[in-house]
């Protein structure tokens, strides 16, 4: 069974379509990244298959379930999110951020079961974030709090990552660092879906590539498949040379299409 | 660390509120107001004791304790390190329908006509503001309407106090506004009670809702917060609760913004184990302050609202000076 899948959602705002007739599915184990120019639907696609917007046209599941359905706590127990904005009200130190990772189970950050503890403590190993526990989250760089909110979102534990844009606004290093952990999430047996901007990135780490343009998929399926010059200046606009040297492949962007 | 800020506040509390009972304008020495607890002292002991002192304290702390708690919970909520009992205009409602009850002198009909008016201001507001709760997915519209409402009572009561049609009216309607716990009786902690009791029950079950939303209303839902749910909640449970606070002492302001930032590093910054130590500082705080408004001997009896705000304020700015208020 899928981890996730869309039947056909839709979402409109003021009567102008956000995203149209998108219809995928997610397998365990495979990293899928959500690639688009901005304003192509990405965001609102991701919500809509998570069940926090209600579809005008439409339905996702997840494990099968209906998401609009399943309860709040149901829910994140099948699906973790890591939201574009990511801002925390208050300096809490790093390990009571993780924690709140183990809502959906009862827990609350210093009142955790020795279960949620465990998963807290493989989040934090995971992201290599030993050391970390006591910060106040404001005395972070970019690069540390992202890792932070990435082991949030692992301590949950689910079978299905959602991420919007875990790699925004990171130096390179951390951008592949994420990548890196992103992939490894989806090698353990998850359905990751994530949306990217960088695509070089997206050539390099993702196993699955879904392409947004207008609030349409136009295309599904992996790299090889589906990078191609003209894809990429009819999608994105732009004029870019794709070269293959072994499994590896480069993208070099030119410029804006003519 | 949390444990044992709330066990130091709770000594702490009911080292105060004997302090209360011992000092005054007649002081009395320790077994004296040990004996009047136990009702074996002599009989002027133990009316001072029980009738005047103990009441007033009691207020003082249930009062405070229900603006702490609140001002905890709506900082939570709204994530701003600004928000207070009155931003809901809960406080501004029930002052609104208290000064009506003045304004037509209504009050003299019976000695729970005032408060009671009072609550029913607070729970008015309260359901204005839990209606745009259910219709807006944004804080910021709770915000703005709070204000509106708060302004709009403002400027009724205003009206009011220019129409007012004596001075004694006048007088009794500043009086009011200007927050006191003097004269408390326990048949007025009986009826504020069940308001109190109920608005703090109700915010103590949203705790863990307030830790999530400390991540941002959007990762709040991902991880299993109902948010409109949570909304609801925080909103009748402070409005229950400062309404009740507001009928029993009038406004009495800062206690509610200050309390919880003065706890916040000793509790990790956790929006959900700041409730009750904001509660325990918010009574031992109008408790003291209670404690010097008695014992300042002024010709027209200070106000505990004004003191409050006159020790609040310069609080509030040097904690948002010191820069850890706002990220």
């Amino acid at each position: 069974m899928s981890v996730l899948e869309a039947r056909g959602l839709a979402y409109r705002a003021e009567g102008r379509p956000l995203v149209e007739d998108a219809s995928f599915r997610l397998e365990p184990g495979e990293l899928t990244m959500l690639i688009g120019p901005n304003g192509s639907g990405k965001s609102t696609l991701l919500r809509l298959a998570l069940g926090l917007l209600a579809p005008a046209a439409g339905e996702a599941l997840i494990d099968g379930a209906s998401v609009r359905s399943l309860s709040p706590m149901a829910r994140a127990r099948k699906a973790a999110y890591l939201p574009q904005t990511r801002p925390l009200a208050w300096p809490m130190p790093v390990r009571d951020v993780i924690a709140l990772g183990r809502f959906a189970y009862g827990a609350a950050p210093g009142r955790l079961a020795a279960e949620d503890a465990a998963a807290v403590a493989r989040a934090i190993a995971a992201c290599r974030l030993a050391g970390f526990e006591d910060r106040a989250a404001d005395t972070l760089s970019g690069g540390e709090l992202a890792r932070v909110h990435l082991a949030r979102a692992l301590a949950a534990e689910a079978p299905l990552l959602v991420a919007d844009e875990p790699v925004a606004a990171l130096d390179p290093r951390y951008q592949h660092e994420v990548a890196q952990l992103f992939a490894a999430a989806a090698h353990e047996g998850r359905g990751v879906l994530t949306v990217v901007h960088d695509l070089t990135l997206a050539a390099r780490y993702a196993d699955r590539l879904i392409w947004m343009k207008n609030g349409r998929i136009v295309a599904d399926g992996s790299v090889a498949e589906t990078m191609t010059a003209e894809r990429l200046a009819h999608v994105f606009g732009i004029e870019a040379e794709i070269a293959h040297s072994g499994s590896r492949m480069s993208l070099t962007v030119a410029g804006p299409a003519r | 660390m949390t444990a044992r800020a709330n066990a130091l506040l709770v000594l702490a509390l009911v080292g105060a509120v004997l302090l209360a009972l011992l000092l005054g304008s007649v002081p009395l020495s320790p077994v004296r107001v040990l004996s009047a607890l136990g009702l074996q002292g002599n009989p002027g002991d133990t009316l001072v004791v029980w009738q005047i002192r103990l009441p007033r304290a009691l207020a003082a702390a249930v009062v405070g304790a229900a603006l702490g708690m609140s001002g905890a919970a709506l900082q939570g909520l709204l994530r701003n390190p600004l928000a207070e009992p009155g931003i809901l205009g809960v406080s501004a409602t029930a002052a609104l329908f208290a000064t009506f009850v003045l304004f037509f002198g209504l009050a003299g009909a019976g000695p729970l006509v005032l408060p009671l008016a009072a609550i029913a201001g607070a729970l008015a507001a309260t359901l204005v503001v839990a209606v745009a709760a259910l219709r807006t997915r944004s804080a910021v519209t709770l915000i703005l309407v709070g204000i509106g409402l708060s302004s709009f009572s403002a400027a009724l009561m205003a009206l009011l106090m220019n129409l007012a049609p004596n001075p004694f009216t006048l007088a009794d309607m500043i009086n009011w506004t200007l927050g006191t716990v003097a004269n408390r009786s326990f048949a007025d902690l009986a009826y504020a009670a069940p308001f109190l009791a109920i608005g703090g029950a109700i915010l103590l079950t949203t705790r863990r809702g307030l830790a999530a939303l400390a991540l941002g209303e959007e990762a709040a839902e991902g991880v299993g917060l109902d948010l409109r749910r949570q909304r609801l909640a925080v909103i009748l449970g402070a409005g229950l609760a400062t309404g009740a606070a507001v009928s029993l002492a009038g406004a009495i302001g800062f206690v509610g913004i200050v309390a919880p930032h003065l706890v916040r590093p000793f509790v990790g910054y956790d929006p959900a184990r700041l409730l009750a130590p904001s509660a325990l500082l918010g009574a031992l705080v109008l408790v003291l302050a209670d404690i010097g408004v008695r014992l300042l001997s002024t010709d027209s009896e200070l106000r505990l609202g004004v003191v409050a705000a006159l020790i609040g304020a310069p609080i509030f700015v040097w904690i948002a000076a010191r820069g850890r208020l706002v990220r």
